[in-house]
């Protein structure tokens, strides 16, 4: 979606650090930037889960508006 | 290659290189064995076979050879091999995503028709344990393909959470000879002198006894609750049973045909929704079970068609399989694109072309 000109913001628990910079790598972006939040997000209740969204808001917001995905390789 | 003659060093320079993926000595790959798999089967080594587009990355013929060769594959093991391939790169079966969930999947892999002979295929006791060559490195090149080609190493992009032990080998013969019903590659539209593989993306099995039962719906109602637990019930789930001959023949004397047996199952593998509410698993979406029918049940699959049925296994006990889903068949999804990350997978059967060129051995 980077590549498509759509500002994008990827959010991944960190369980999944080691595919995202793998898979940033293959896509050619290897220091792509992307929101991390602890494991497990699955099982949480609603209130855990707005606790999460709380903590994610300002990565999401430095993501999306501070930076474009030139910036962001 | 290989660069040794002392045969040691060279499966120990193969680990070196990595290529022994999946933890297991691997035939070093000389230039000379390749190309006579790849002249076996006489189509032009650059071929693409499979593609997994995330990564970018593909497997053509000679790739595909290599580790036919390492597997310890005859070159006669080939043409499956590549009609294998072929069924994992159609639409409905989703590569990728299924080779890089948590849910630590293997394609199961059930070849029909009479390369099974020509093979020496094992369709017959201990179908899915150790001792037939032909099943063992058929099943292990698909695992080394997705491994060394695809790079689908775990703990990177294979993140499955426990995986099962059918991602070393899944690959069973049917057991036709055994079987009271049409086997499955004519039943999927080809004809009996057809050999054909049929792939689809497996989670686990689980072996069940029922020795003791004298009618169908006593060895189906088993079958049944083993396809319907809670860890795996799902209402968009396909499921795989492979019943051993002698329940097959049993319920086939009653004169249930396949469809019979298959409109059976999927009418009683089901839970009241209540079940799945108690466990927080009634929802709709990955791990969940859901959404109920009107009839306020869930029921694994869609249609009764969302079961496949297989006679494998000896005729020496009541015993048969029932193989798990890694994923939901989703009837929108089929034939479109996997790698606009449409999660569906569905059971794809696919020809095994005769080789044009001569064997070596």
């Amino acid at each position: 979606m980077e590549n498509r000109g759509v500002p994008t913001a990827v959010i991944c628990t960190d369980a999944f650090t080691t595919v995202a910079e793998s898979m940033a790598e293959v896509q050619g972006m290897p220091s792509y930037e992307y929101a991390v939040i602890p494991h497990p997000l699955a099982s949480l209740t609603e209130a855990e889960i707005q606790e999460r969204a709380e903590f994610l808001l300002p990565q999401i917001t430095s993501l999306l508006i501070t930076e474009d995905s030139s910036e962001r390789e | 290659m290989a660069k040794s003659e002392n045969v040691w060093e060279e499966i120990d320079y193969c680990y070196q290189q990595g290529w022994a993926a999946d933890g297991l000595p691997v035939v070093p790959p000389s230039e000379e064995r390749v190309r006579e798999f790849v002249e076996y089967v006489g189509r032009d080594p650059d071929e693409i076979m499979a593609t997994m587009e995330p990564i970018h990355r593909k497997c053509s013929l000679e790739k595909a050879a290599i580790n036919a060769v390492m597997a310890g594959c005859l070159p006669e093991y080939f043409p499956v091999v590549l009609a294998a391939l072929e069924a994992l790169e159609d639409n409905r079966y989703h590569f990728h995503g299924s080779t890089a969930s948590t849910g630590g999947s293997a394609p199961l892999l059930i070849v029909n028709g009479p390369i099974r002979e020509q093979l020496k295929m094992n369709g017959g006791l201990n179908v899915f344990g150790p001792g037939c060559r032909a099943n063992a490195t058929i099943g292990r090149t698909i695992r080394l393909i997705q491994l060394n080609v695809f790079g689908m190493y775990p703990g990177i992009f294979d993140q499955s959470t426990q995986g099962f032990s059918g991602k070393y080998s899944f690959c069973i013969a049917e057991n036709e000879e055994e079987s009271p019903w049409e086997p499955l590659h004519v039943e999927r539209g080809l004809t009996i002198s057809d050999s054909a593989v049929t792939v689809w993306g497996a989670r686990s099995s689980i072996q069940l006894s029922q020795r003791g039962a004298n009618t169908p719906e006593q060895i189906l109602l088993t079958i049944a609750d083993t396809i319907a637990h809670l860890g795996s019930i799902t209402s968009k789930g396909q499921t795989t049973v492979v019943m051993g001959p002698e329940h097959a023949r049993l319920i086939a004397n009653r004169e249930w045909s396949k469809s019979d047996v298959k409109k059976f199952l999927h009418q009683h593998a089901c839970r009241p929704v209540e079940d799945l509410e108690e466990v927080a698993k009634a929802y709709e979406g990955v791990g969940g079970g859901g959404p109920a029918g009107p009839d306020g049940y869930i029921r694994q699959g869609q249609t009764w068609e969302d079961i496949l049925l297989v006679v494998a296994g000896g005729s020496n006990a009541g015993v048969s399989t029932v193989v798990y889903p890694w994923g939901r068949r989703l009837s929108s999804a089929v034939g479109a694109n996997p790698s606009e990350g449409v999660p569906s997978m569905d059971f794809v059967t696919k020809q095994i072309r005769e080789a044009r060129g001569t064997c070596p051995s």
